[in-house]
């Protein structure tokens, strides 16, 4: 009976091979899907994709989506929705805009200000919906109106610009090179290298940790083949990048903060707290969790989020325009849903938002190499959301 | 005595009737409109037909007024749909692209001509309409999926496929009969007024007069209920998306007729909270239910007379969006019970405070 | 009244005083007394089971147990030391702990998780925030080799049965350090093995000393499991009893009340011979679904009234569920008027003529901001469909003229049907129907909540529109109602039909059909 125990290194190797796949197969398939397309487009673009620049340039065009999926993940597994996002990410920049270039302010104050100010805007969604039961949407959608209008209000209708080189870094500086490698960023690369050894370095203490306690781990094929390919790829990635111009830095936070947001929603308390707030909001507040504060707590986490965004995508157009910050909600929330989160809420991966978030940014930038119209792109990835949604609705109904 | 009784009682009932609010509303921001523009109340006879400002707030209050009711029904539902600033984009670049912009000679006088005959696009651009509106009621009612993911969805696409069919291009409509569905006048009295009232007396015959607004609020008040009493609430769910959507489709018409082009970007552009904010401000709860259609379409016009209130005092348009969303706020905290509770617990404890 | 016998069953020492112990206890809702001076004993290794019909009391005390809200009157003891818990959170603090109906776990998350929720297991000690998730899976697999069970503890809770779930909730509940264990009906769900294993661990529970509360209705598994039985009744206490010393007509005796009628009541106007070569209006034939009913048989014929008995969770509200398409039969066939149908919908059964009163009309009955017209019309209006509108006068005569015939008490019939009263509403749900002039009419539970004048208005009105060729199915509750009207009863117990009974027989009767163990 599936019940009973489940066999540890007892039962026969493929079979464990396919029940241990099949019961995670929305997490392979999610990336493998995104190897797909990756190829795919590789292929139909004759290797454009994957040359350095152009991979410089993907990473770079969907780093505030990424940062921005973080927050809302936790917003959506907690059972909620942000529509804000975008204008939010927007006002900051223009607040940036007229702190740094207008004012002169020192920019690492002027960026502190503008994180706390995301922080205060958060706080204030958080405590309507988290304390007078509001709907998510309703206040959220009223921040967006209120943001919008306010950052044409600081932007006086007008783009604001250029920042400091200093700010700039932010988006468009790269990783700077001690080696002075003239075709080859050795630092990158370098980097590159030691991230990918520790990982497999982190995924083999685990794996040793849960051989001890007895829980169920992956077979040991799967294991292997699995390490090897992420450290290759890891590896390869970086030495394209190193080969254009080195790691963005806008990559490197990305990826600090992946690891800070999955750590968090994998093995800390207040992590697991949201998830079970999502799962079962009664259950959770009987076991003693204090629900309310918690909702607030993610909607100010998505503030910070949002201002940070904000401040990216403003580095890297070096301007602040009325318009930014345009439609990004639409694009955070569907790569949170492709990833894999569940309306109904409890249910989602730092991972999974992550490599949604790069399904869409491989599919608009294959697409635009191949010269599709951003109108078809639209179509796409309306349907693509589709697709994701209908899996998990379909999963929740049978 | 009795004739205070009487008084009280029927000032009570005054206070009591849902449109009470919505109508002191828009009395209120005309009264402070014509405080420094008296000549808002301004109407004249010109060229054949009614002049002022207030003709003009009605023309533009219009296209919202018909996707208010749409959106009404849809929340009655307990549903939302987000997509109808979508769908008018679509529907106004179905009209465009079909209608086009050639000129002809035709006996020594430049005339623009229609590429189809006009009524068909009119009709395509309101069947197209109608099918994104089965689009989402399907996904609603048959798969499942909460109203706002679902919408959501097309919200994205819809855009895209806008901008697919005008090509990227704000098509410009030179054709004269088509200005007039945003343009003309029938008696004196804007086209777009008739065509609203027409469409809101039709929805209210066919509310009141057969049993769908009886369905419509069964199902929103008690879906369970509603279905055990042997109301079929799938088929009607799904109606109701298709005629928001149809409606969003008329007013895409009207708006691209108004302004003589189809923007596949903009055209509609936040129009979907416009409506849901005309549908709370007309008294309809977002929780579904009871409804009024009259109070939407206040609600439209309240919106419209704040737009140009404030267009008229001279404040940035930045602030129009502010000051909505300030609006939709209130509005929203007076309908939450917590906010209510909390308030009568301040408002109970200051009196005691300031007695010892 | 209420008699009790000091107990030396199970492995409580006598003389010990009891773990938990309620006295006194009084709890009511505004109109309602839901607890009048109800005493509680709990020792520590026993199983008790908390026997009582709907409205009895028996959720109000588990709440007041379990912290939902406190009582009016009386006093809780636990080991002696007075307790009065704020919330559950409270309870479970003081030892208390519960597993409920529904499991109230989180699905998405892992069984370990779920065990250990709000109390992770934490790297480097207290405070700090990092989960030992290592740790808390070991953890977890104790407590749940404690019960007999081995699992996967990292795998998704939604992937396990239910049967493994509430073993999961009990787990949750037993690692906290819990003293009692209160189980709120948590077999319903389950199947016959799954309840033996659950039986087992609480019997190795019970030897360890836990006091446990055990509230079920079915009635071969309270005699099964439990050393004592408490029996509510109306908010009082009718008895604590050992178990080996009662018999199950007793039981079923002291929960229906004690007023055993054994004298045989004839049904006036009976022309039962006749009714036998009637054509039936709506025969099913072993219709069964999964997890509500098992295969069952019933016919019902023109003028005659069907009486469903039997005790709460015996599977009645469920088969009329299927009767009227609210819930898709799995296996088994439904005729109606001689067509073999397979319901999707009630508008298919409306259609056919059939009509049916939930049994709860709050939340499938009544359509609250609704008015009392708007209410009553709402079935007919439905099946005439969206074009054959009733005119407003004409919904007014219905309105009015039902508010006659059932005596309905309402200010007029556009007040909204959430201002009246219990019964009330019963009666305009009732008319609802009536309105529809249905061939075959269900009522489920259509007195509870009701005073006594009103009904005997609906039982009048249910007998006369019988005798005018309606079919009934009336399933109630009390058993004296039941046996009084009905041509016929159909008895059911532990999800299916135990027989049948003929009209005019006693409520011992029915008593001993649904107490004789088969």
């Amino acid at each position: 009976m599936a019940d009973q125990a489940v066999a540890t290194g007892v039962a026969l190797p493929e079979r464990r091979l396919a029940s241990y796949l099949k019961s995670n197969i929305r997490e392979y398939g999610m990336l493998l899907s995104l190897v797909a397309i990756m190829a795919f487009f590789q292929i139909v673009t004759d290797g454009t994709l994957f040359k350095p620049l152009n991979l410089t340039n993907l990473v770079l065009q969907n780093s505030y989506i990424v940062i921005m999926a973080l927050g809302m993940l936790l917003v959506i597994v907690s059972g909620h929705i942000d529509l804000s996002v975008g204008s939010v990410a927007g006002f900051i920049g223009a607040l940036a805009a007229v702190l740094i270039v207008r004012f002169e302010l020192n920019f690492v104050l002027a960026m502190a200000i503008c994180l706390l100010t995301g922080a205060a805007i958060g706080a204030a969604q958080g405590y309507f919906v988290a304390f007078f039961r509001i709907p998510a949407f309703i206040v959220t959608l009223a921040g967006m109106l209120v943001f919008k209008g306010l950052a044409l209000a600081i932007l006086q209708g007008q783009s604001i610009g250029p920042f400091p080189q200093s700010f700039q870094l932010l988006s468009s500086g790269f990783i700077p090179d001690q080696f002075n490698g003239t075709d080859l960023r050795l630092t990158s690369l370098f980097l590159g290298i030691i991230a990918a050894v520790a990982l497999m370095v982190m995924d083999f203490r685990l794996r040793r940790n849960q051989f001890e306690h007895g829980m169920d781990e992956e077979p040991y094929s799967l294991f292997i083949i699995k390490n090897l390919v992420f450290a290759g790829a890891i590896i390869f990635l970086s030495y394209l990048l190193a080969s254009y111009k080195g790691l963005p830095n806008v990559l490197v936070i990305m990826f600090v903060l992946m690891l800070l947001y999955d750590f968090g929603t994998r093995r800390t308390t207040i992590g697991r707290r949201i998830y079970a707030l999502g799962g079962n909001e009664k259950a959770a507040r009987l076991s003693g969790i204090k629900t309310e504060r918690l909702t607030f707590y993610t909607f100010i986490n998505m503030g910070v989020l949002a201002a940070l965004a904000g401040l990216v995508f403003a580095a890297r157009l070096n301007t602040a325009t009325p318009k930014a910050g345009l439609g990004f909600e639409l694009d955070v929330i569907a790569a949170c849903f492709i990833g894999g989160a569940s309306a109904a809420g409890g249910v989602g991966k730092v991972t999974g938002a992550v490599i949604g978030a790069f399904v869409m940014g491989v599919m608009n930038n294959g697409m635009s190499i191949l010269g599709i119209g951003i109108d078809y792109q639209q179509v796409i990835k309306g349907l693509v959301l589709l697709a994701a949604v209908f899996v998990d609705v379909y999963n929740k109904n049978k | 005595m009795r004739t205070n009784a009487d008084a009280g009682g029927r000032v009570r009932h005054l206070l009591a009737h849902r449109l009470f609010w919505p109508v002191v509303t828009l009395v209120v921001l005309l009264a402070v409109n014509a405080s420094f523009n008296s000549s808002i109340w301004h109407l004249q006879w010109r060229d054949g037909h009614l002049y002022g400002s207030l003709v003009d707030i009605v023309n533009r209050a219009a296209p919202l007024a018909l996707i208010a009711m749409g959106m009404t029904l849809v929340i009655a539902t307990r549903g939302i749909d987000i997509s109808v600033g979508a769908v008018v984009a679509i529907s106004a670049a179905i009209a465009a692209q079909m209608i086009g912009g050639q000129l002809v000679v035709d006996n020594g006088v430049q005339t623009y001509v229609s590429r189809v005959p006009m009524p068909l696009a009119l009709i395509t651009a309101l069947g197209v309409a109608a099918l994104c509106g089965l689009w989402n009621g399907l996904l609603v009612a048959r798969v499942g999926m909460q109203p706002i993911i679902a919408t959501l969805i097309l919200m994205v696409a819809g855009r895209g496929v806008a901008q697919l069919i005008t090509e990227g291009q704000i098509i410009t409509i030179y054709y004269a009969p088509y200005f007039f569905l945003g343009n003309g006048y029938l008696l004196g009295v804007p086209f777009s007024l008739w065509i609203a009232a027409v469409v809101y007396l039709a929805l209210h015959f066919a509310l009141n007069r057969t049993a769908l607004g009886l369905f419509i609020q069964s199902i929103g008040i008690n879906p369970a209920a509603a279905r055990l009493a042997g109301v079929r609430e799938r088929p009607i769910t799904v109606c109701v998306y298709m005629f928001c959507a149809l409606m969003a489709g008329a007013a895409g018409l009207l708006i691209s007729s108004n302004v003589k082009s189809a923007d596949g970007n903009n055209a509609g552009l936040l129009m979907e909270l416009d409506a849901i904010l005309a549908v709370t401000l007309g008294g309809t709860l977002l929780t579904g239910g009871r409804f009024s259609l009259a109070g939407s379409v206040l609600g439209a016009l309240i919106i419209q007379t704040l737009t140009y209130t404030i267009y008229s005092i001279g404040v940035p348009p930045e602030v129009n969006l502010v000051v909505k969303a300030a609006v939709v706020f209130v509005v929203m905290l007076l309908q939450s019970a917590e906010f209510r509770r909390a308030l009568r617990q301040w408002v109970v404890r200051r009196p005691l405070a300031t007695r010892t | 009244m209420s008699t009790t016998r000091t107990s030396s069953a199970g492995s409580a020492t006598p003389g010990l005083p009891p773990v938990l112990h309620l006295r006194g206890i009084g709890k009511q809702f505004t109109a309602v007394r839901a607890l009048h001076d109800v005493e509680f004993r709990l020792f520590a290794g026993e199983v008790h089971g908390l026997m009582g019909q709907n409205g009895a009391g028996k959720s109000t005390l588990i709440k007041v147990l379990t912290g939902v809200f406190p009582a009016d009157r009386g006093e809780m003891r636990l080991s002696g030391e007075l307790i009065s818990p704020a919330n559950p959170h409270d309870a479970q603090l003081l030892g208390i702990s519960t597993v409920y109906q529904e499991v109230n776990l989180c699905p998405n998350l892992s069984v370990a998780e779920n065990i250990f929720a709000g109390r992770y297991p934490r790297r480097g000690g207290r405070g700090l925030w990092r989960i030992d998730w290592p740790r808390m899976a070991r953890l977890a697999k104790e407590r749940l080799a404690r019960l007999n069970l081995d699992i996967d503890v990292t795998r998704s809770l939604s992937s396990y049965s239910v049967a493994v779930q509430q073993m999961v909730a009990i787990a949750r509940a037993l690692s906290v350090q819990a003293r009692v264990l209160v189980l709120d009906e948590p077999t319903s769900s389950l199947d016959d093995d799954e309840v033996q294993r659950l039986f087992s661990v609480l019997r190795q529970l019970r030897s360890e000393g836990l006091a446990i509360l055990f509230v079920t209705h079915f009635l071969d598994q309270v005699f099964a499991i439990a050393d004592r039985i408490t029996v509510l009744r109306n908010g009082e206490r009718v008895g604590e009893y050992l178990t080996p010393e009662l018999q199950p007509q007793a039981l079923v005796a002291a929960m229906i009340g004690r007023e055993l009628d054994t004298t045989s009541v004839a049904r006036a106007a009976a022309a039962t011979e006749a009714q036998a070569e009637q054509a039936p209006l709506l025969r099913a034939t072993a219709v069964a679904r999964r997890g509500q009913l098992l295969a069952t048989d019933l016919t019902l014929r023109p003028a005659e009234i069907v009486g469903l008995g039997g005790l709460l969770g015996s599977g009645r509200t469920e088969l009329a569920r299927l009767l009227f398409g609210l819930d898709r039969v799995d296996s088994g066939a439904l005729e109606i008027q001689g067509e073999a149908i397979a319901l999707d919908h009630p508008a298919q059964a409306i259609r056919r003529g059939l009509a049916m009163c939930p049994e709860d009309r709050k939340f499938e009955g009544i359509v609250p901001e609704l008015s009392l017209r708007e209410n009553i019309i709402l079935a007919l209006q439905a099946r005439l469909g969206i074009w054959h509108f009733l005119s407003r006068a004409r919904q007014e005569e219905i309105a009015t003229r039902f508010l006659r015939v059932l005596d309905i008490r309402a200010g007029d019939i556009e007040s909204p049907i959430s201002q009246l009263s219990g019964g009330n509403q019963q009666k305009a749900l009732l008319a609802r129907w009536l309105a529809t002039e249905p061939r075959v009419l269900i009522l489920d539970e259509p007195t509870r909540g009701i005073d006594v004048a009103a009904k005997q208005e609906i039982m009048n009105e249910i007998m006369t529109l019988a005798r005018q060729g309606m079919a009934v199915l009336f399933i109630s509750s009390e058993f004296e109602e039941v046996v009084r009207v009905s041509d016929r009863i159909a008895v059911m117990r532990d999800r299916r039909k135990v027989g049948e009974l003929p009209g005019g027989s006693s409520t011992e009767d029915v008593c001993q059909m649904i107490a004789a163990t088969s």
